[in-house]
């Protein structure tokens, strides 16, 4: 009845609206701030409907001419203030109030677009200007430090770098713990097609967050907890990503064209300084030429080496004595005058170059006849700051919502993104250890990398099992090419039912796909290593093929004035198609070709997989005066990824939001605007991938081995088949989460101050998990269920508008997670299991410890705590034990903004505090005496602070510095480091343009990752290996992160 | 639309996508790997025994026990630097034997799945006695390296998959006996084979080409081989080793060899080994032997360059990889691996007639010369006399045969030789001087007698756990076989 009430006066306004404007007329009015009442100067007002508009001037007026009969209404927009539409009047005059005062709306799962005063649980929400978009080009970057209960861990700052994004912890031990992410209501694809396993070989492999443009993106919801997730059911345990691409909104009446553009420049963020003092060599061989240490004589002493050295008599001197010179064994191999001076290089310096990174994008919004649509292009093209590593980036997005009438509307959403990466290799297969390990006066640049006239035979200052990173450059790649497009076409129906004037319903049919081609090769060229003296190839990829459809039925309703309620009952198909190929070839015929036809033997194969999950739903939402809102839903899931009558899940979730500043007593004060208490329990699955127990083509690598020396079929042509290490248990069933969470939020002294604080407790439990064996029981893992886990998690944010006028105003945005994910239980007799890393040392999952840690070989110390020498020199454990927890104990971000006029800064600063990493590259550098910290270390004897083992007394052996040194730097123990750290993430300053002609326009300038204070020495923490569960926390020559500088431009017209 | 027209509508589209428990079966096929019973076992002995060669014979033991034995000296400033210098670190984790230690329980299970797939008649493998025999020697060599690694391991609560989780460990002694049923019984199958004329395996047999007399040679072979080693435990070791041996001779056994490997696409593991990481390089304590019998193999063993290092020298060990002399049959990656070879089984025929007595000239004379002649003419491609060669030695001794055969046992069955030395220790005598300072650091015995068992198993198997303990047993619990 209100409603019916609501839209005759509204008929009636619109006539008399009519009735005054029949003539071209002109309109005038001003524009004032509701808080202070002061003009407002440069706001757009706009004729809705046309594209004839005005600015307003110093006083806040404006004049609109020739303004046609049928226009109704304006637009008035402002920066910081909530656009209007306001009906044309005489002389208006129009107050614009800044956006904070909006109440909230939040896209909740499946698309329920709610008031956030309704939700029962946390939920955290970012819009297209609190991205950082501009000099990045992922995901990833475009919201660190933006977020609370979110851990991002990015891997590095190469092109198409992966990042791992866990939002409130680990579920699952060893498997997958990214969000599902829905864009435009479709569940998409973000887990890299390739894991890189235990991470200790080849290169990064890009996550498939990849293929979204940030700068596509309107708005990004994160459903965090589990009762927020629960209508995904099996597929969101790990929390839900819910995004908004841009869309046309009714105010553009006229097409409205945004150009942007920007370009950044990338240093390494943290660059390693070598030593500068001593030479190649080691205490035992003196200089030596070929060693990968640099524990030799003083570089200006080279010229007096009784073997290489100018000044002495010896076998290159024979001819003649070089004073002041040494005989360098590569200068001579290079075809160069083999005597050299004593010189120092910058080899870190010399080979990171600088890095580029662009960003281009068009996009057109419009809504016409009931018709919105936005159309975009971008570019996206980066640069490494490693000599041959780039990615190139194009998307193309078309989205078109179209109400077609009263009771049906449709439109569609589509995605196309096609990227090519090439990146540098870590760890074993890594180029950085030859760069960071060159002894300072190698001249790594200047010396040709091979022999003049073969290319095939490289020169370096140590052994050949490494390559020389300028060859690699030139020769090898692991190349990354994608071809996705993502969308659905959807049709609505909300039937004009006569069932009551308060009850609407509406169905909504959704069918999508996700398809993508992703192709891999990795090449190394003929003469890479001795072990790959020929050269060796691999092409592989995926192709993906994800149906979805989905039907919801939605049913509103209100009874009295007191109760609303709302149904929505549907179901979901989701079926992948997955298809991988792997074709390796070895041995080039002829170098300079690199393709898997010019290989002498070809192996490979490929595999189809597929992988069906229906599931239905339904949800109740009852509201109680506004102020009470209870939601219960449950979602039961059909999986085909499971054994046989282990298929059928229920997951159900209860919710509670109550908003207590509704209650009279409140109504009275000033201080408390907005408060609300929500609690919420959930429980959630996830399925595990099982088979048939089956046989496989086993072939021979690992170890000791750098490539695979048996592989079937044998060149006899003899194949094989064997059992496959991993026993699938048949009684498999899906892991369960529970979940429950608690907290306010709290707005004071007119909503100028926001806070939000959720405590939330997950327990996990029959996890599934490849659980690690004995060897044995014939199998190394049996995929089965065990083990539990539990999260306690903590997250506070505040925003405060500290100052807010007209011309000026300040934001500070502070957010605290503190997140404890223990390992409570693995299986029985199972005490760790590796997530990867080397034979030691290993990131693992260890019962008692926090998830995840390091594991591997510490000192052996007394009772104490003190050294237990042998000899003298500090002795390892014979086995690993935990050498500490990886997570921190607390992040915080804090985004500082403000503006004056038309410049505004902001900056996003992120602070870690606690957790560790193992930190390989320092480690192996002060192992080889290449780092600062060792140089007084390289001379004379000492007597280490400790015990003797044997004898039980403190020790009074001396020993040589150096022999100390390398034998500390030998144990893991040593090679771990805190990861706290204080960082500017990033600072942009933007300066808005007065209007010229018709075109709005705002330049900025941004610095990225510059200040960093961290407790480990020598490299950025943010950079390791893999893109799995233990990326961020191992490193061993990884490819380094980056520090970015640059600038931009947006025209909108 | 009426009410009812809406829930009807609206049920049917809710209906939508549910489907039978038969098509998710479909859904979930593995279309990429054969299921179980599909595999015949034909197809199955081929990487039974390449992983027998790759993995048990050769691989990680062979090249550690290289190092220690000081058949060649580890170098390259990293593991084997660290081998080299006897650190517990590298000795004592468990760690550094797990790859071993799993793919050969995984290889023991793909054997075991070949004998229940044929004993228990699974259509496909009913009555194929040839491949039913291979499987059971190829158990008994399996586990012989084993148990001679590790001592007590599990063995009867084995290989039971999700069953046993945490199966105990068996007595060497009862291990030991275990295997010599498995040896016999395997005789007896290739006697049906034989009779029957089976051809089962055909060229999937790597090691004989399906030729089962040749097969019931290198069980007896094997039978000699592991009964020897019960010489420091049991009287009549000697006897019956010889009996064996002596069958085995008759049979026409030849090298039990696997000869996959053509260099460029499939290398011997020694050579992979090396190509991959240069950590070893020539022994002195080998060089000096070769030299005082003018040996022939002294050229391949230094690359011709006559240069050679002493063990336990940190100089040497922490020098760059690839820069030290190495023996010259690392570079052939066409080079068999040797499961047993003719030589070994002519000294042990010369060993056990010089302990019962007898003249074991002819035995020794042929074992040196069958060694001499594959790596100096077939390898290094050199003319050779090496049958005068083997005869300039003159008379049989125990310290002759045990240094020649030491020689032998230097390209990769340095297992063998680590198990000799460990069984004369036992028996109060020593033939092999071995020079490395470093055996014994600060009055410390750093020279294990048993290598510490694989991470899988201290981690996730409690029995095996309690029997590692920090791992330093490994320097004090010397194993049954050689107390």
């Amino acid at each position: 009845m209100e409603k019916r009430l609501l839209s005759l006066i509204s008929m009636l306004m619109l006539l008399c609206g009519i009735a005054a404007a029949q003539a071209p007329s002109t309109v005038r009015g001003s524009v004032t701030s509701a808080d202070d009442g002061e003009p407002i100067v440069g706001a757009s007002v706009l004729v809705v409907g046309t594209n004839i508009g005005a600015n307003t001037d110093i006083d806040g007026r404006f004049v609109i001419t020739n303004v046609p009969s049928s226009a109704q209404y304006v637009t008035v927009a402002y920066v910081g203030m909530a656009t209007k539409e306001v009906k044309i009047a005489p002389n208006m005059e129009i107050t614009m109030k800044p956006t904070l005062e909006l109440g909230e709306v939040v896209v909740t799962a499946m698309g329920i677009k709610r008031d956030k005063k309704a939700l029962g649980y946390a939920s955290q929400d970012l819009k297209a200007d609190e991205l950082i978009t501009d000099g990045t080009t992922s995901m990833a970057s475009a919201i660190q430090g933006k977020l609370t209960g979110v851990d991002i861990r990015q891997s590095s700052g190469a092109p198409g770098a992966s990042a791992q994004i866990v939002i409130r912890g680990a579920r699952s031990f060893d498997g997958n713990n990214q969000p599902l992410y829905v864009i435009d209501g479709m569940p998409v694809t973000t887990t890299p097609d390739v894991s890189t396993g235990y991470s200790v070989t080849g290169a990064n492999i890009a996550d498939r967050s990849i293929d979204i443009n940030p700068d596509d993106i309107e708005s990004i919801n994160v459903l965090k907890g589990q009762a927020a997730s629960a209508l995904y059911g099996i597929r969101a345990s790990n929390g839900v990503i819910v995004i908004t691409t841009k869309r046309g909104s009714a105010s553009s009446m006229k097409p409205q064209v945004t150009v942007s553009t920007n370009i950044a420049a990338q240093r390494v963020s943290r660059k390693f300084e070598h030593q500068t003092e001593y030479a190649q060599g080691n205490g035992y061989l003196g200089y030596s030429p070929t060693s990968s240490m640099t524990w030799g004589p003083k570089i200006s002493e080279l010229p007096n080496d009784p073997v290489y050295g100018g000044n002495v008599q010896n076998d290159y001197t024979a001819s003649g004595l070089h004073q002041g010179q040494y005989y360098s064994p590569q200068r001579a191999q290079a075809g160069l005058d083999p005597w050299t001076t004593p010189q120092v290089y910058d080899n870190v310096g010399d080979f990171f170059g600088s890095g580029l990174t662009e960003n281009t994008s068009l996009n057109i919004t419009h809504s016409v006849g009931g018709v919105n649509y936005s159309v975009s292009v971008s570019n996206s093209y980066q640069d490494g700051i490693i000599p041959s590593t780039m990615m190139n980036r194009w998307n193309a997005r078309g989205l078109v919502d179209w109400r077609l009438s009263k009771e049906w509307s449709t439109g569609f959403s589509g995605i196309y993104s096609s990227s090519k990466i090439k990146s540098a290799p870590g760890a074993n297969s890594g180029i950085m250890n030859v760069v960071y390990s060159a002894p300072a006066e190698y001249d790594l640049k200047g010396i040709p990398n091979h022999v003049p006239g073969d290319p095939t035979q490289q020169i370096l200052f140590r052994s050949l099992s490494f390559t020389n990173p300028y060859w690699w450059a030139e020769h090898n790649s692991y190349n990354q090419h994608t071809n996705r497009f993502f969308g659905n076409a959807y049709l609505e129906f909300a039937p004009n039912i006569n069932w009551g004037d308060n009850m609407s319903l509406k169905f909504r049919e959704q069918a999508g796909i996700d398809m993508w081609t992703s192709d891999y090769s990795d090449i190394n060229e003929v003469g890479t290593t001795t072990s790959l003296k020929n050269g060796d190839i691999e092409n592989y990829g995926s192709e993906h093929n994800v149906f979805n459809n989905l039907f919801t039925i939605n049913f509103d309703a209100q009874f009295g004035d007191d109760w609303n309620l709302n149904v929505l009952l549907g179901n979901e198909i989701n079926h992948e198609n997955v298809r991988v190929w792997d074709y390796y070839g070895s041995n080039f015929n002829f170098p300079g070709f690199p393709t898997i036809g010019n290989t002498a033997s070809i192996s490979g194969g490929e595999s189809k997989d597929q992988e069906r999950t229906v599931g239905f739903f339904g949800s109740v939402m009852a509201a109680w005066k506004n102020q009470l809102f209870l939601t219960v839903t449950g979602r039961n899931d059909y999986v085909s990824s499971m054994p046989r009558n282990n298929r059928s899940f229920f997951y159900p979730s209860v919710s509670l939001g109550w908003e207590f500043t509704q209650l009279p007593a409140f109504h009275s004060q000033n201080v408390i605007s907005y408060g609300k208490l929500r609690t919420s329990f959930a429980q959630v699955g996830q399925a595990g991938r099982w088979y048939q127990n089956y046989y496989w083509t086993p072939s021979y690598g690992g170890g000791f081995y750098t490539y695979t020396p048996v592989s079937y079929p044998l060149p006899s042509g003899v194949s094989s088949y064997v059992p496959y290490y991993v026993v699938y248990d048949k009684n498999l069933k899906p892991q369960n989460t529970s979940n429950f969470e608690i907290g306010a939020d709290i707005n004071l002294w007119n909503n100028r101050i926001k806070m939000e604080y959720t405590y939330s407790y997950q327990n996990i439990t029959d996890q599934i998990f490849t659980v690690p064996t004995d060897g044995s029981i014939g199998y190394q893992y049996v995929m089965t269920n065990a083990g539990k886990m539990r999260t306690n998690s903590h997250e506070f944010s505040i925003n405060a508008a500290i100052l807010q006028a007209r011309d000026y105003d300040l934001n500070l945005g502070v957010n605290f997670t503190r997140v404890v994910n223990e390992v409570v239980e693995l299986a029985p007799g199972v005490e760790s299991i590796m997530l990867g890393g080397f034979v030691e040392p290993q990131i693992r999952a260890q019962a008692g410890c926090t998830y995840p840690n390091i594991y591997g070989l510490k000192f052996q110390r007394d009772d104490q705590g003190r050294l237990l020498l042998f000899e003298g020199l500090p002795q390892a454990t014979g086995d690993s034990y935990d050498l500490g927890n990886c997570s921190p104990d607390f992040v915080m971000g804090f985004n500082l903004s403000g503006r004056y006029k038309r410049v505004s800064l902001s900056s996003t600063w992120s602070w870690q505090n606690g957790g560790h990493m193992y930190h390989g590259t320092n480690m192996t550098m002060n192992y080889f005496g290449a780092t600062k910290e060792s140089i007084p270390f390289h001379e004379g004897t000492m007597v280490v602070d400790g015990i003797d083992a044997v004898t039980g007394e403190p020790n009074t052996i001396e020993v040589a510095r150096e022999d100390y040194y390398r034998a500390y730097y030998d144990v893991t123990e040593s090679g771990v480091y805190d990861t706290s750290f204080f960082k500017l993430r990033d600072l942009t300053v933007t300066y808005q343009l007065p209007r010229i002609w018709k075109l709005d326009i705002s330049v900025y300038g941004f610095a990225r990752n510059v200040l960093i204070w961290a407790k480990m020495p020598n490299f950025d923490p943010e950079s390791s290996q893999g893109n799995g569960n233990m990326g961020g926390y191992f490193e061993r020559f990884s490819v380094p992160a980056t520090s970015s500088y640059g600038g931009g431009l947006t025209v909108k017209f | 639309m009426k009410f009812s027209r809406y829930i009807l509508f609206s049920a049917a589209m809710l209906a939508l996508g549910a489907c039978s428990e038969d098509t998710m079966d479909s859904i979930n096929k593995n279309e990429g790997n054969p299921p179980v019973d599909a595999v015949p076992v034909r197809l199955q002995i081929s990487d039974a025994i390449m992983g027998s060669g790759f993995t048990a014979s050769s691989g990680d033991y062979s090249f550690y026990l290289s190092c220690l034995m000081e058949q060649t000296v580890g170098t390259g400033n990293n593991q084997f630097a660290k081998a080299e210098l006897r650190n517990p670190m590298e000795w004592a984790a468990s760690t550094t034997f797990n790859n071993a230690w799993n793919s050969i329980y995984g290889n023991l299970m793909n054997i075991k799945q070949i004998m229940e797939k044929i004993e228990g008649e699974v259509p496909g493998n009913v009555g194929q006695y040839d491949i039913l025999g291979m499987a059971q020697t190829l158990w008994a060599l399996n586990y012989g390296i084993l148990t001679d690694m590790h001592g007590d391991i599990p063995y009867s609560e084995a290989l039971q998959g999700q069953a046993n989780m945490h199966p105990k460990l068996d007595a060497q002694a009862d291990i030991y006996a275990d295997l010599f049923k498995y040896l016999d019984a395997a005789i007896a199958n290739f006697d049906k084979a034989i009779d029957a004329k089976l051809k089962n395996a055909g060229a999937q047999d790597i090691a004989y080409g399906n030729n089962c007399k040749a097969w019931k040679a290198a069980a007896y072979a094997l039978k000699a081989r592991y009964r020897l080693h019960m010489s420091a435990v049991d009287d009549k070791a000697i006897d019956d080793a010889l009996s064996y041996a002596v069958e085995a001779e008759n049979l026409g056994f030849s090298d039990f060899n696997i000869a996959s490997f053509d260099g460029i696409t499939a290398d011997n593991p020694w050579s992979a080994f090396q190509w991959s990481r240069s950590y070893v390089a020539s022994s002195k304590t080998v060089y000096d032997m070769l030299v005082a019998n003018d040996d022939p193999r002294a050229g391949i063993y230094t690359y011709d360059t006559g240069e050679a290092y002493p063990s336990g020298d940190a100089a040497i060990a922490y020098e760059s990889a690839g820069a030290l002399v190495y023996p010259g049959w690392l570079d052939m990656g066409v080079q068999p691996i040797h499961l047993m070879t003719a030589s070994e089984l002519q000294f042990i025929i010369a060993e056990c007639q010089l302990r019962k007595g007898q003249n074991a000239d002819a035995a020794f004379h042929a074992g040196v010369a069958a060694a001499v002649e594959e790596l100096v003419v077939g390898f290094w491609e050199e003319d050779c006399d090496a049958e005068a060669f083997a005869e300039g030695l003159g008379a049989a001794s125990l310290q002759k045969v045990f240094e020649q055969k030491y020689l032998q046992q230097m390209v990769d069955n340095n297992i063998e030789a680590y198990n000799d030395y460990r069984r004369c220790q036992a028996m109060g005598e020593e033939y092999i001087k071995l020079q490395n300072p470093m055996n014994v650091q600060s009055g410390v015995n750093r020279f294990p007698c048993r290598m510490p068992y694989g991470n899988s198993a201290v981690i996730s198997n409690p029995n095996v756990k309690a029997a590692y303990g920090d791992g330093s047993y490994i320097y004090t619990e010397k194993m049954w076989l050689y107390k």
